[in-house]
């Protein structure tokens, strides 16, 4: 009795092992999808537009496709009020750098800049006739409150740098990047260079890893002081001659998003947990048709200029005329 | 109030049936083992003069009522491992005559020779889709790199995994978060270590487990595919022991021993190498890091209350995954039980269990430096139960309880602005429930009732009132059963995660948000049991489940003011076969499972990742003597749901904004995905072997278990990765020891 | 028996379930059908922007819109100066529809062009083709589009516009035409002047008028012809004029602040580095000829060949700081200082005055702005204010012997801009307040706003030129004209 279901088993496992070698293919197929990119900025009149299509690999590297996927020769219009623009597309060679060893195609204009508080319109007709259409919001230009901002570092009443800002849109978010700019001399040769600010550095062995803000939904940010001292240092870091290194100003840059992309930044911007697995991934999308996002955002500057004594205390050169103290 | 109620009607109720009662007494007792006085749980009580008997209970209680008085008889109690014992009894008329049973193991030596029988199932006990396991059982199944409950019980029929790395199971078609895990009565909210890959229970502190896939009777509820209740050991209350044993990834101990008119046991595990760990997840390094405590005290004496039994238990345990790196997040979650209950026997056949119990679950995911979501999730449930049971003379019983439980959820999570939203609330859900059990023929058993919600947990208003149970077994021969269940269950807490996920590390907890009505689901099971020798035993069980508004993760979500659930459905049926053979010194058992699994949202049709077509699962255990035995099991699945990639493009990220588009290209590759599971992986099938040898030296025993994984090294598929359509497959073959040493 | 139903149960089961396969959804089938219509649409003028339902497409006329559905489409065209043409086209798919707009066969889409002046009778040329019409006169049936209009009147400026004729419109041109018989003013406005801001005003001997501006160069004016010198165009150093002079070759000198050009007939020479400063305030030529140049640091002498600089250092000069320079009938020199009064250079010795010896009547201050002597030989100063010294702006007289404060009636003169002497030997004094003509001081011929048509009170410098009309160079407001017989 025993033994006949000992066989069976046996059998059994014989005749999976040898006929179940099966080698299953991931992918399925596909119809041609159509992917339009289009982020609009506010602050210029220069835009660029990506149309691609889907596409597929050999092997499990997505990077490795050398075919331009993107379509050519299609007609795309934006629309702001009665302001239109038809892009053109142009090819350059993969920008330095990227992981696509393909080279990339970009509509643009350098005509087209959308009103703020207004709505912007998008239409990419491919040349099959296929039409993928949009439209988004232009958000208003951000107001930087100078008034309450820091306008020089260090500031003569707090360790903290502060910048605050006012926005009409409900529910905006904001990306915000706080940068020095300055010169580093290679060779009698003026080099420019900027260096981002992070919220503050993480120690991590040896290494201070940069914890950059993300964005935010608040309309003020602040800075340590100490953590410009941090990125003042890393400038020159494990340079002895600091005075190559003429310091300019420090920079804070505030891109506010339109609704889309801020929808579209949380579908996006999130990791997953690097230890929970999903096969499935939450798309979103503004495209009729297609693929892809119409987002605008408006960009803002702030400047904020450092005292000689602050750059000379770390052994650099001022570049920009001193901060009167009375100010 | 209520309870005040009930109990004084249940009083004059048992007062009135006792009166009626005839020259007859009632014998009642507890059968124990005779070295470690642990509870002997589905052992046989025989009164062989009058071919009549019962099994213990979970708690090794038995009662058989209607023994004419004053007379003498042979009482037979038998348990597998034990040396069966006879002893005369008598009852008192009109009386609950005790008698406490302490049985001998039989010796490693006896083993070999000595077969002893499963126990005797009672021909019409209603006891459809409900699984009994206990240590031996345990014990005797390959060990794996732990050994797990919650793994063993996936080579059930209609338990379902999605892969040797989770210990997550899926019942029936239903959800992971459908399963009820009672340990001493406490609900555990998340019930899983390290990535979902354990659970928290340390199977040295299990007693034994009853565990019903479905059709279960009104005195549990709260969950919709299945219960899992896990008692515990009470510990010796002969003499102190301990017991120490070591994994591949954790180190345990378990210390007992009697305190005056009680015991206690205190057990504690501690992972302290993640090596394994990495043969689990693809090579990746998890810096897990996890422990479970469990300590339970028993109290019972005569002097204090007679026929109460008192005891209090503890369940801690905890998982910490902790980076150094900054960039990576770390993650927290704990859960902490903690129960006080009351077993009373009067001197009627009436029994009744007072408990109250508190369980908490924390989970903490905390972001670093990194762009994962801050999540805090917090459950607090205070539970008071009161149950009762009285048994007539005909063998029928009433069972009526209470329930009462304080739920408090707080779900901290970042919404798509990144400011944290509480999704908890807070809730009492107040069940009263009452059943009767038809049992005086032994050809028909029949379990009827109802749960009543007096206060429901959630607040939307179409919350059902009424859960009706119904539960019977027809047994025409005495070789033949035909059983079925049927009855509506209500769940009212739901989880925050996502079922796509084939790996995630805690489901945080809600109550069921107000604008969903809670899920409900209807089982229709039915089935039969051939039982043509003592050695083999068949069972078919066909079961037909459907689950109305199932809450399902709204993937449409944009808008902070969207709600993150929607409503769907569910639907599974299937068909399970098993075969159980015991010829001797050989344990076989064979099952086949056929199962349809389906969820609906918006009339669209999907298979959820559980949906396995075939299971076949054959277990057979060697005991080869001299302290040696040998187990193997082969496990096949027909292949999971997955969805296929349909191609890439180029998606525009947001990291480099600032960096202009001929610097930096702002797009990478994104997959695009094929309809929802409509691919299928390859089957799966896996086989595993276990030796394992005991040593028992004068002072000290000692377990050997040797395991090997995936003897064949099968590369069974885990998934497919989402970005790349890369290949991961699940444990390659892998041999694992385990050493346990026992004072 | 067991057996069979052991069988037969398990048979049954599969049998059951076998058939129970439910259908998921398995996503929708896209089926996809593009229509190509076409139009294509022209217009006379090309150029039309082709809106679609009201939506610029950013193309403009002959193109065309592709792959439209089958149906009726509203197009626009659009074009500037037109009205805008609306119409609906029908589409079938596969074929294109032409469409052709004339925007000329449309009467509506011309213009109009009413034409009226003050006086009337005004000659109307238009895009400078005579008319043959006069004002009042209206136009019809303009096509749309830029005209040059003129209106011309005897002895009265031209009015001369640029006009956007729209369809459909009519557009009203209304010109006051300025009577240039008596006085006339060129400013910024109404001719080619490029600044209203005079600091010189001097003609050559083809009777062309040469103005220094403050801020936009040299304009030279002659007949109807004018010429625009600045340091965009020329080589001259700056736009800022300080001081010209004509010397006796029909070359004009021009002082700037940053240099010293002279205008010749073979074109622009500088002479800047030849100046022991580039800060030029006085020009002038003596009796014989000889330049001389009044800088920051010194007195620079020219005759044509070389140069000889003059400082205090090196001979009697009082100041170094040059602001003004004359010469007498005995070729003396007078030179206006900053501050240290007048010295006098009679080729050989040094002679100063300033407030401790000219023993005048008021504290006039040694600042000397301007200096020039009359057919007497007297020397007239104009003297700068300077309120921190307590010193008065004012003007003193030099008869030989003594020196004497000078008020002249009628008119304030505490803020002179310019003494000098006409060719008729009358003295001019230009002040803030307007100009005075004398030969006799106590009897002056005052031009101000309130007596003549003079554009501004504000009056630098006066001169008369070859045809004796006269020149009123002023700081604000262009200059002023009077012709001969009107003064």
């Amino acid at each position: 009795m025993r033994y006949w279901i000992a066989k069976i088993i046996l059998l059994a496992i014989i005749f999976l092992t040898l006929s179940c070698d099966e080698n299953l293919d991931p992918f399925g197929d596909s119809a041609d999808r159509y992917v339009l990119n289009a982020i609009i900025r506010g602050d210029t009149t220069f835009q660029t537009v990506t149309l691609t299509k889907n596409y597929s690999v050999e092997n499990f590297d997505p990077y490795s496709s050398t075919e331009d996927p993107a379509i050519k020769n299609a007609v795309i219009r934006i629309w702001n009020g009665d302001k239109i623009a038809i892009l053109k597309d142009t090819t350059i060679d993969p920008p330095e750098g990227s992981q696509y060893n393909r080279p990339y195609t970009v509509f643009y204009t350098n005509n087209f800049q959308p009103d703020p508080n207004s709505q912007v319109e998008i239409e990419a007709i491919l040349p099959n006739g296929k039409r993928l259409t949009s439209q988004a919001d232009v958000p208003a230009q951000i107001k930087i409150y100078t008034s309450q901002s820091s306008d020089r570092i260090p500031p003569t009443d707090a360790d903290e740098i502060k910048i605050a800002w006012m926005s009409d849109q409900t529910d905006p978010m904001f990306i915000i990047r706080v940068a020095i700019y300055y010169f580093k001399l290679v060779d009698g040769v003026r080099q420019r260079n900027v260096l981002t600010i992070p919220i503050n550095y993480v120690k991590y062995g040896e290494e201070y890893i940069p914890n950059y803000p993300k964005p935010l939904s608040k309309d003020i940010y602040f800075l340590d002081m100490s953590t410009v001292d941090q990125a003042m240092e890393l400038i020159s870091k494990d340079d002895p001659d600091k005075s190559n290194y003429i310091i300019l100003s420090c920079i804070a840059e505030v891109l506010s998003l339109n609704e889309e992309l801020s929808f579209y930044y949380n579908a996006t911007s999130r990791d997953r947990d690097i230890y929970s697995v999903k096969l499935d991934e939450t798309d979103f999308s503004n495209i009729e048709n297609g693929y892809g996002l119409f987002g605008v955002y408006m960009r803002t500057y702030h400047v904020m200029r450092f005292t000689h004594e602050y750059i000379r205390s770390f052994g650099y050169e001022p570049g920009l005329t001193d901060v009167t103290i009375n100010n | 109030m209520i309870f005040r109620k009930v109990l004084v009607l249940l009083l004059i109720f048992s007062a009135v049936v006792l009166s009626q009662s005839q020259e007859t007494g009632t014998l009642r007792g507890f059968v124990t083992d005779s070295t470690t006085s642990e509870a002997l749980a589905y052992g046989n009580v025989f009164i062989k003069e009058l071919n009549k008997g019962a099994s213990t209970d979970a708690r090794g209680y038995f009662l058989i009522p209607s023994i004419p008085a004053e007379k003498s008889f042979s009482l037979v109690v038998s348990y597998v491992g034990y040396k069966t014992r006879t002893t005369t009894i008598s009852v008192a008329k009109n009386k609950v005559t005790q008698y406490n049973i302490k049985l001998i193991p039989s010796s490693i030596e006896l083993q070999t020779i000595e077969k002893i029988g499963e126990r005797i199932a009672e021909r019409n006990e209603t006891d459809i889709s409900l699984q009994r396991i206990i240590t031996r059982d345990l014990e005797a199944l390959p060990q794996g790199v732990e050994t797990d409950i919650f793994r063993s019980l996936q080579y059930l029929p209609g338990v379902q995994s999605t892969g040797d790395v989770s210990a997550r199971f899926y019942v029936r078609g239903g959800a992971s978060n459908q399963n009820l895990v009672l340990v001493d009565g406490v609900t555990v909210y998340n019930p899983f270590h390290a990535l979902g890959l354990f659970s928290v229970i340390d199977p040295d502190m299990i007693n034994n487990v009853e565990f019903y896939k479905g059709g279960f009777s009104a005195d549990l509820g709260g969950r919709l595919s299945s219960v899992m209740k896990i008692i515990t050991k009470d510990g010796n209350k002969n003499r102190f022991g301990a017991k120490a044993s070591l994994s591949y990834l954790t180190g345990k101990f378990l210390l007992e021993g009697p305190i005056p008119d009680g015991s206690f046991i205190l057990t504690g595990r501690k992972s302290y190498s993640n090596s394994i760990l990495k043969k689990f997840l693809n090579d990746q390094t998890v810096p897990a890091d996890f422990y479970d405590f469990s300590f339970k005290g028993n109290y019972a004496s005569e002097d204090f209350i007679p026929g109460g039994k008192f005891s209090v238990n503890g369940f801690f345990s905890g998982d910490n995954i902790l980076n150094n790196d900054p960039r990576i997040e770390d993650f927290k979650w704990f859960n902490n039980l903690f129960g006080f209950k009351w077993f009373q026997v009067g001197d009627s056949p009436l029994f009744y269990e007072l408990s109250a119990s508190i369980s908490t679950f924390k989970g903490e995911v905390i972001p670093k430096l990194s762009n994962v979501r801050e999540t805090f999730n917090k459950v607090e449930d205070i539970s008071l139960n009161m149950d009762f049971t009285y048994m007539f003379d005909s063998k029928d019983e009433i069972g009526v309880g209470f329930h009462i439980k304080q739920i408090k959820t707080d779900l901290y999570v970042e919404n798509s602005r990144s400011i944290p939203v509480n999704l908890g609330t807070s809730a009492a859900n107040i069940s009263l429930y009452a059943k009767y059990k038809f049992l005086q023929f032994d050809f028909l058993g029949v379990d009827i009732g109802t749960r009543l919600n007096l206060a429901t947990l959630s607040s939307n208003k179409s919350t059902k009132f009424l859960e009706p149970r119904l539960n019977f077994t027809i047994s025409p021969f005495e070789w033949l059963a035909f059983k079925g269940a049927a009855g509506i269950y209500q769940q009212e807490l739901t989880t925050v995660s996502d079922e796509n996920e084939v790996i995630n590390l805690f489901e945080p907890w809600i109550i069921s948000p107000s604008y969903l009505i809670p899920a409900t689901a209807n089982h229709y099971i039915l089935g039969t049991e051939i039982t043509p020798w003592n050695f083999l035993k068949l069972s078919v069980e066909g079961y037909y489940k459907n689950v109305k508004n199932l809450p399902l993760l709204n993937e449409e979500k944009v808008l902070p003011s969207d709600n993150d659930f929607v409503a769907g459905e569910g639907e599974s049926y299937g068909v399970e076969f098993m075969l159980k053979l015991n010829p001797g010194l050989i344990n076989f058992t064979g099952s086949y499972t056929y199962a349809h699994a389906y969820k609906e949202l918006e009339s669209l049709l999907y298979y959820p990742r559980y949906d396995i077509r075939h299971t076949v699962s054959l277990s057979l255990e060697v005991n080869i003597g001299s302290g040696w035995s040998a187990s193997s099991v082969w496990v096949y699945n027909s292949g999971l749901p997955f969805t296929q990639i349909m191609g890439y493009y180029d998606r525009y990220y947001f990291e480099n904004i600032f960096t202009p588009w001929d610097q930096l290209d702002p797009r990478q590759p994104f997959a695009i995905l094929g309809i929802q599971n409509l691919g299928r992986l390859p089957d799966y099938h896996r086989l595993d072997l276990t030796l394992s040898k005991k040593f028992d030296f004068d002072f000290v025993k000692v377990d050997m278990d040797f395991s090997i994984i995936n003897v064949y090294d099968r590369q069974n598929i885990f998934y497919f990765k989402r970005d790349t359509g890369e290949r991961v497959n699940m444990l390659p073959f892998l041999p694992t020891a385990t050493l346990k040493v026992e004072l | 028996m067991k057996k069979i139903l052991l069988l037969f149960i398990t048979i049954l089961a599969l049998a059951v379930l076998n058939s129970c396969d439910k259908e998921v959804y398995t996503g929708v089938t896209e089926t996809e059908y593009f229509q190509n219509g076409k139009i294509f649409l022209r217009s006379n003028p090309t150029g039309a922007k082709i809106y679609l339902n009201n939506k610029n497409m950013g193309i403009a006329t002959p193109d065309s819109l592709i792959w439209l559905t089958t149906g009726s489409h509203k197009i626009t065209l659009k074009i500037s100066n037109f009205k805008d043409t609306t119409f609906y086209l029908n589409v079938i798919d596969g074929q294109t529809t032409n469409d052709y707009v004339d925007y000329y066969q449309n009467p509506g889409h011309f213009g109009k062009l009413e034409c009226t002046s003050i006086p009337d009778n005004a000659e109307i040329i238009i895009n400078d083709s005579a008319t043959t019409r006069t004002t009042p006169y209206t136009f019809t049936y303009l096509r749309p589009g830029y005209y040059n209009v003129r209106m011309k009147y005897p002895i009265h400026r031209d009015f001369v516009a640029d006009v956007l004729i729209s369809g459909g419109v009519t557009k009203k041109l209304n010109a006051v035409l300025d009577d240039t018989s008596k006085w006339i003013t060129y400013n910024k406005d109404n001719s080619p002047l490029t600044s209203n801001y005079v600091t010189q005003i001097l003609y050559d001997d083809n009777n062309a008028v040469w103005i220094g501006t403050k801020d936009k160069g040299v304009v030279k004016f002659q007949g109807n012809t004018w010429q625009i010198f600045n340091s965009s165009n020329s080589i001259i150093p700056s736009s800022s004029i300080n001081a010209m002079v004509l010397d006796n070759n029909n070359n004009v000198w021009v002082g700037f602040g940053s240099g010293l050009v002279a205008f010749t007939n073979s074109g622009i020479i500088d002479y800047s580095t030849m100046l022991p400063s580039k800060n030029v305030f006085a020009l002038h030529v003596d009796r014989v000829g000889n330049l001389w140049v009044g800088t920051e640091k010194g007195l620079a002498k020219f005759d044509g060949i070389s140069w000889t600089n003059y400082n205090t250092s090196n001979s009697g000069l009082g100041g170094n700081y040059v602001l003004s320079i004359s010469s007498d009938a005995n070729n003396q020199l007078w030179i206006g200082t900053s501050s240290f009064g007048i010295s006098v250079f009679d080729g050989s010795s040094w002679q100063k005055w300033n407030m401790s010896n000219m023993n005048l009547s008021s504290n006039l201050g040694n600042s000397i702005k301007s200096i020039a002597i009359d057919q007497f030989g007297n020397v007239w100063a104009a003297h700068l204010e300077n309120i921190k010294q307590g010193e008065l702006g004012g003007m003193s007289m030099f008869d030989g012997q003594s020196w004497q404060s000078i008020k002249i009636q009628g008119i304030s003169i505490t803020r002179i801009e310019s003494i000098s002497r006409d060719r008729f030997d009358y003295m001019w004094v230009c002040t803030k307040n307007g100009a005075a003509r004398f030969q006799d001081y106590t009897n002056p011929t005052l031009f101000v706003t309130q007596n003549s048509e003079i554009a501004s009170n504000h009056i630098v410098y006066a001169m008369i030129d070859l045809s004796e009309d006269i020149y009123f160079g002023t700081f604000g407001a262009g200059f002023s004209r009077v012709k001969k017989g009107n003064y």
